[in-house]
């Protein structure tokens, strides 16, 4: 196995006390390997833009681990971080809200080498062109604001940004989600070259499955802040485990009117994070579900080769729904 | 007769800039579909190619400095364009149901969900507000929302994202229009709820046997749940068909490009797709308005192209007759 970059061990995070508390992640446990490109999946307040920001330390968990390329950072304060973030670094869903419109795009992609670098000023004006020619923007563009950019252009600058320090750890967090059809194809094909090119490892966070086939290498699949299962992208998708997984892929709406896929239909409401869920939290919407499943945590049993899922019902191979 | 007919349709932004002169951007240049009875149209384009405009000029819900300066839409017969906006309002809420995509922020929060139902009603038709309240019920019923009765009583506040669609989607049948056009009315929620939601849709227009129009630009939906399609560029459609011919065999290169980038068929690394920006609305290209990002512009292209059919199955190129290159 390659070497482990980043580790998350029984991760906690809790915004508010008491009974007002949601709690966003529930004792994740989950390793990004060097050079691969981990899909994290799962809809909206499942806990996967918090799972990547605990993962950048940009939030404080309220328990267990992180560590990054060994070292343990989960209680490092802000200002031995700030060090550490040169090998780490984040491309958010919506670029127009992620750059500073009054810094023109050569300063922007020039920042990260500014604080992270020691290179003069002549040296960053090269690497900020190379970058720039790296994530196929015109040289023109440098000297443009963002407001002249297209979406796609100013993720390509925002992906410039985060690879300049050369990171062993990239998060991105729905980076094409924003963009029209035509124009994520090209940023995919960029974040597929990076892939190629170099030892980065990525998170990639989307709701999108069909995206993860494209791009991840593994997957792991997140329902109210719980991991509910994690494999080889090839595998999760062709052979879902968890009941969950199953209903979140047949969900997907084929852009190919000769395909009619089998649907799962799924009745009941998602819980609200507010409330304490004791045993699955897919109880209320599983099709499978029986009384055991309200008792305990399912913990995670394997389904294949590096493929797990947390479902009770993978010990006597009941846990297929039949569409 | 068709349940509606689009024809000619060019809709201006006109401002002023800081030297005083008057600035035109084209937003429609000439929209034009047919959706008959019965059927599901899917409007697709990617965004600011005038899916939603097209939508708001056919319904009147236009505001400065927006404005439809040509074109026809027959609604039954009736041209939705010529009419005062009084006759319009009439047909709005009821021949025509309106479900958008920000279920949440077109609820009144200050109303319960039975007493918003109700008065859609009774700004149409006098009825009783008891006989409009059992309607109202009825209706929730039928968009599958469990415990009708008790939830006429709810705020909008208390319904998560997808029950919110679900009573916006009540709000346009309650009338029993004859046309319900639904802009993105699953975009904002989650995959396992938005296939729900459009189960319950489309039913609902099958079950009446009333068209509609859904606008996206998620080419999924419209190949599970339309029947019919119109693909939008720079704010003409260029290609429209039943979808099972479009999709098989799309005749533009624009919907070539768009269908070549769904998740589906992609293939990575197979060349670099630079989208490109589309066009500028305050200087469009004379001609085909898609050239600049076309790899199959010649000179011709400078001039309109013309309408190219192929059984029911239209699109407005130069070169819709001729076969694509060898495709993947």
């Amino acid at each position: 196995m390659t070497r482990v970059v980043a580790e998350l061990a029984g991760l906690d995070m809790r915004f508010g006390e008491g009974a007002g508390a949601v709690h966003a992640l529930d004792k994740v446990d989950l390793l990004v390997h060097e050079g691969e490109v981990l899909g994290l999946v799962g809809e909206s307040g499942s806990g996967k833009s918090t799972l990547g920001r605990c993962l950048l330390r940009l939030l404080q968990p309220t328990g267990g681990r992180v560590a990054l390329d060994g070292d343990d950072i989960t209680d490092w304060p802000e200002r031995r971080l700030r060090k550490l973030r040169a090998r780490m670094s984040m491309v958010f869903q919506d670029p127009w809200s992620a750059l500073n419109p009054r810094m023109s795009i050569r300063r922007l992609i020039e920042e990260p080498l500014k604080l992270h670098t020691q290179l003069g000023r002549a040296a960053r004006r090269t690497e900020a062109e190379r970058l720039a020619e790296r994530v196929h923007l015109a040289a023109a563009q440098l000297d443009r604001t963002p407001a002249e950019l297209s979406g796609g252009q100013l993720q390509r600058v925002c992906i410039a940004r985060a690879i300049a320090t050369r990171p062993s750890l990239i998060v991105l967090d729905e980076p094409t989600s924003s963009l029209d059809l035509s124009v994520r194809a090209g940023i995919l094909d960029l974040l597929g070259e990076l892939r190629a090119e170099t030892a980065v490892s990525m998170v990639f966070i989307t709701h999108d499955l069909a995206t993860l086939r494209l791009i991840a290498d593994r997957v792991a699949v997140l329902y109210l802040g719980r991991v509910l299962e994690e494999g080889p992208t090839e595998a999760v998708m062709d052979r879902p485990a968890h009941p969950y997984t199953q209903a979140l892929l047949s969900a997907h709406l084929p852009a190919d009117p000769r395909e009619r896929p089998k649907r799962i239909r799924l009745e009941g409401e998602i819980p609200s994070p507010l409330d304490r869920i004791t045993g699955c939290p897919f109880q209320t919407r599983c099709p499978l579900v029986e009384k055991q499943c309200r008792i305990g945590r399912p913990p995670l049993l394997s389904a294949g080769p590096g493929q797990t899922a947390a479902c009770v019902r993978l010990i006597d191979g009941s846990n297929r729904i039949a569409a | 007769m068709s349940l509606l007919e689009v024809s000619d349709l060019h809709t201006h932004f006109v401002t002023r800039d800081r030297d005083d002169r008057i600035r035109t951007a084209r937003a429609l240049n000439g929209v034009g579909f047919t959706l008959q009875k019965g059927r599901i149209l899917g409007l697709v384009g990617e965004s600011g190619a005038g899916k939603s405009l097209t939508v708001t000029s056919i319904l009147g819900l236009l505001h400065p400095p927006a404005r439809v300066v040509a074109g026809r839409a027959l609604f039954q017969g009736r041209d939705l364009l010529a009419m005062s906006a009084s006759e319009r309002s009439a047909l709005r809420g009821n021949r025509i149901g309106f479900v958008v995509q920000s279920a949440k922020a077109s609820l009144d929060p200050l109303a319960r969900v039975g007493e918003q139902l109700v008065r859609v009603q009774r700004a149409h038709a006098r009825r009783s507000r008891r006989e409009a309240m059992e309607r109202a019920e009825a209706i929730l019923a039928a968009v599958s929302i469990p415990d009708p009765k008790r939830r006429l009583a709810a705020w909008p506040h208390e319904f998560s994202g997808g029950m919110a669609q679900r009573v916006v989607i009540a709000l346009a049948l309650v009338n029993e229009p004859d046309l319900l056009i639904a802009d993105e009315p699953t975009t904002a929620l989650d995959v396992t709820v938005q296939a729900q939601i459009l189960d319950l849709l489309s039913a609902a227009v099958r079950g009446r046997g009333i068209g509609a129009i859904i606008v996206t630009h998620d080419l999924g939906v419209v190949a599970q749940y339309c029947d019919d399609v119109a693909v939008m560029f720079a704010g003409s459609v260029v290609e429209q068909g039943p979808v099972a011919e479009v999709f098989p065999r799309p005749m533009h290169p624009y919907t070539q490009a768009l269908l070549a980038a769904t998740p589906e068929r992609l293939r990575l690394g197979a060349g670099l797709r630079l989208g490109g920006p589309p066009p500028n609305l305050y200087a469009l290209p004379e001609g085909c308005c898609y050239r600049l990002r076309c790899d199959r512009s010649r000179d011709v292209c400078r001039s309109a192209p013309p309408l190219a059919q192929v059984g029911d199955q239209r699109a407005a190129c130069h070169f819709a007759r001729e076969p694509a290159e060898a495709e993947a």
